[in-house]
């Protein structure tokens, strides 16, 4: 830590910094800001809720601001909002939770701490309702033609006669239950939606009131907000600097579980799946393109034999034609030998590369030719020279060409795409990914998340190959 | 312990032939060395001999069978490069059971004879660096190491000596001289140098564009040189050659114009001729027969050179002990007929 520091705190100047270590450091700085903020950035917001990103929110914190449930409520006497403090995070999350989640939660214990148009409303929106209404029918021995009422003929509606029977029920919620069991529009129920509680001065009678809020993020002057002592009066348009919210870090680790444990709602993808699909594929497309690359490359640096040129000029060749132009061939290729939608299919087509092959031997022209020689002396085979002389010395072009090759292979979407477009269980991350971004979902929490989970391994394997890039061994045995 | 014979050795590359023909018998435990000047081909032919380069034309034979079928791996030869070409990324230890592990040797074995060379080198406290860790001298001992734990029909060095400073380069002569002694192998030892061919030779081969110019040992070279290349490259100082003439009746004019008396076996091809007298064979004397302007003089205290000419041609004059000569004094000098050596002049 200390070596660190001092390593950190040299100075050109000998008593204290002059105006180079000043440009030089602020230089520095700037540098690691540019590169780091935008990686940063993207770390914190996929801790982010979803309520929170679907709103726009570009801040840096991932953060929690108190909420309110808001929904509007029609009963026989007119259409009231209602704001409902203290609710839980699943009610307001309640539309993006899966089928078992949902069943997870305690919601009859919700509802019944709530009364009145509260109640109603999150009953609804719960889906108690039904069961409710179904209830009090049968026990109040009303007319059972109500059963049915919703998907009746407006004849049979008449007959059934729904006001007299909604006119026994006393209690207000069995009423409205009822109600809207009965698709009767003077009892529709909104859904809840999250709203910020916030406090701001009344911009008529300057008082100080708490407010509900759609969302911070306006690039308007003011913002609609409904009091929420009174929250069926007009909304008022409160200005945003008088508008003072109250936020609280907030981590969302289920951005990062719900994905990898497969539970997103509406989309059957499994991450964890896709995480080790893309490791199999990376592990050992690195692994075959290492070998058959540092084999050509041996046989082209340390070979002579007739059309060794020509050999060298097809493999350059091939880089000078756009991978996208060979697309249909590869496709075809692919699907003839038998490895379309399986990982065999991304991992073999692409495991000689031109520009590994390239990088090989021309490092490998740089190992004496006389250690060959001399390995040959010691009665060492061809492939024993290959193994334990030609492999070690290129090592550190072999671990360059490996970190370029997870690279690739780890953020290669078109083979994939190509190779295994309808085989869900074999998508590779960057498939499960696009696959995140249908028609019918949209989960930022999720996507960023994910994305920043793709970046993990590249990050790891560069931290621990680069020193073998460092230490240049060849140099250092023959004069 | 092996015999080597090289039977009418060729090599050409493309069109160009390089190595002309070489007929060669090097007897088991003959310690033999390729000399000539750079260019001359011993190192290609004894890439030839190791497997390292193809044979154009003719045969190497060890021990009576031709291996020119065999590689480089199967001819068990075990040669020392120039470079030392030791393996950059293993220990010493490494470096010498290499070989043996190739030859699937076992583990005991193997340690048993890389102790043993270790020792017999002084290298044991060595084994474990690298070789990026050790000097020219401690490299070269390994290199050497490498080859003796093999236990090879024959000894190859090609050129091993001339990375190291001078000081470390006698030493090292004299410890293959005495590997040599110990071991009792076959060794083939390539330089340009003739002192090292001259001080570790059983027998030794001149070597000029591709072509044998005389092979014996190197008492023999040195006395009987077969020709005027071999005389000027083998010994120090180099011979004096002196352009001489056909005078009256067979009789050899000296630069000067004395004459002298033909040997008996010289048979005069046109009218001129190169006498070759070396330097330690003509001595100071105010009655003799060469006149001499000496240029300049090294004063060694147990031996004197003076550089001079003799009537413009250069000549070389080893004095042994102190003499009292300046450079700028006109001398005689003397010689006895029997020392000298006569060579056609083409």
């Amino acid at each position: 830590m200390i070596r660190i520091w001092t390593f950190l705190s040299r100075t050109q100047g000998r008593n204290g910094p002059n105006w180079v270590d000043w440009l030089a450091y602020g230089y520095l700085a700037l540098g690691l800001l540019v590169i780091l903020f935008p990686v940063l950035w993207l770390g914190l917001n996929s801790f982010k809720s979803q309520a929170l990103l679907e709103q726009n929110d570009l801040s840096l914190i991932p953060k929690d601001y108190v909420r309110l449930g808001r929904a509007s409520v029609t009963t026989p006497e007119g259409k009231e909002f209602v704001l409902i403090e203290g609710l839980p995070n699943w009610v307001l999350d309640w539309g993006g939770l899966t089928d078992s989640e949902k069943i997870e939660q305690d919601v009859l214990g919700l509802v019944e701490q709530y009364q009145g148009v509260e109640a109603i409303a999150l009953s609804s929106y719960l889906g108690l309702s039904e069961a409710r209404a179904r209830m009090v029918i049968q026990e109040l021995n009303l007319d059972d033609c109500l059963l049915s009422y919703a998907s009746s003929t407006p004849e049979a509606r008449v007959a059934c006669d729904a006001d007299t029977a909604l006119y026994q029920i006393s209690d207000l919620e069995d009423r409205a239950a009822v109600g809207g069991f009965l698709g009767l529009p003077e009892y529709k129920v909104g859904k809840i939606s999250g709203q910020i509680r916030v406090s701001a001065p009344d911009p008529v009678s300057g008082e100080e009131r708490i407010w509900a809020i759609t969302s911070l993020t306006s690039n308007r002057e003011t913002i609609a907000a409904r009091a929420l002592d009174n929250p069926s009066e007009r909304p008022v348009q409160l200005p945003i600097s008088s508008i003072v919210s109250s936020a609280s870090l907030d981590l969302r680790w289920e951005n990062y579980i719900d994905p990898l444990k497969g539970n997103i709602s509406g989309v059957n993808i499994n991450f964890m799946q896709c995480f080790t699909n893309s490791l199999l594929v990376t592990v050992l497309a690195t692994a075959l393109t290492l070998l058959i690359n540092s084999m050509a490359a041996f046989a082209l640096s340390k070979y002579r034999f007739r059309g060794q040129l020509l050999s060298l000029a097809l493999v350059l060749g091939t880089l000078m034609v756009p991978p996208t132009v060979m697309l249909i061939g590869v496709f075809k290729m692919i699907n003839a030998a038998g490895l379309g939608g399986s990982i065999w299919g991304v991992i073999i087509p692409g495991a000689a590369t031109p520009t590994g092959v390239f990088l090989l031997r021309q490092y490998m022209l740089t190992i004496p030719e006389e250690l060959l020689e001399a390995a040959r002396m010691d009665a060492a085979s061809e492939w024993k020279v290959f193994w334990r002389i030609i492999i070690p010395l290129a090592m550190p072009a072999i671990a360059a060409l490996g970190i370029l090759s997870v690279i690739w292979r780890w953020n290669d979407l078109i083979l994939p795409l190509v190779a295994i477009p309808t085989q869900t269980d074999a998508h590779t991350l960057q498939l499960c990914l696009l696959n995140l971004d249908g028609e019918n979902i949209n989960q930022p929490h999720y996507k960023l998340a994910m994305t920043m989970l793709t970046l993990i391994p590249t990050t790891l394997v560069f931290v621990f190959l680069q020193r073998f890039i460092t230490t240049g061994i060849a140099s250092t045995g023959v004069k | 312990m092996a015999k080597l014979e090289l039977k009418n050795l060729k090599k050409s590359y493309s069109s160009i032939e390089v190595i002309h023909g070489v007929d060669m018998e090097i007897q088991s435990g003959e310690f033999c060395v390729f000399v000539g000047p750079s260019g001359c081909g011993k190192s290609t032919m004894l890439r030839m001999i190791a497997g390292l380069e193809g044979i154009t034309e003719g045969h190497v034979c060890i021990d009576e069978e031709s291996v020119n079928h065999l590689p480089a791996a199967q001819r068990g030869l075990a040669m020392v490069f120039q470079s030392y070409a030791l393996y950059p990324h293993m220990s010493v230890r490494q470096n010498l059971s290499f070989g043996l592990e190739n030859l699937r040797m076992s583990k005991s074995e193997v340690s048993q004879r890389v102790g043993e060379a270790a020792k017999m080198l002084q290298i044991e406290a060595l084994l474990e660096r690298k070789p990026g860790q050790l000097s020219g001298g401690q490299r070269q001992r390994v290199a050497i190491g490498r080859t003796v734990v093999r236990e090879p029909k024959i000894f190859l060095f090609d050129e091993p000596l001339s990375n190291l400073d001078a000081e470390l380069r006698v030493a090292m002569r004299a410890e293959i001289a005495a590997l040599h002694r110990r071991l009792g192998n076959t060794m083939i030892y390539v330089t340009h140098d003739q002192v090292e061919a001259m001080t570790m030779a059983d027998k030794i081969a001149v070597l000029r564009d591709g072509k044998v110019e005389q092979f014996g040992a190197p008492l023999d070279l040195y006395n009987n040189p077969a020709n005027k290349f071999v005389a000027g490259f083998i010994g120090t100082p180099r011979m004096n050659f002196l352009n001489v003439s056909k005078g009256e009746s067979g009789k050899i004019v000296l630069p000067g114009g004395k004459t002298a008396a033909v040997p008996t076996d010289w048979q005069w091809e046109g009218d001129k001729a190169i006498l070759g007298v070396r330097a330690h064979h003509v001595k100071l004397d105010d009655k003799g027969e060469l006149p001499f302007q000496a240029n300049s003089v090294e004063q060694l205290g147990g031996e004197t050179y003076v550089y001079g000419d003799v009537d413009g041609q250069d000549m070389t004059v080893h004095i042994t002990g102190q003499a009292n000569v300046k450079s700028g004094e006109a001398l005689q000098l003397t010689f006895d007929m029997a020392d000298t050596h006569l060579f056609q002049s083409n």
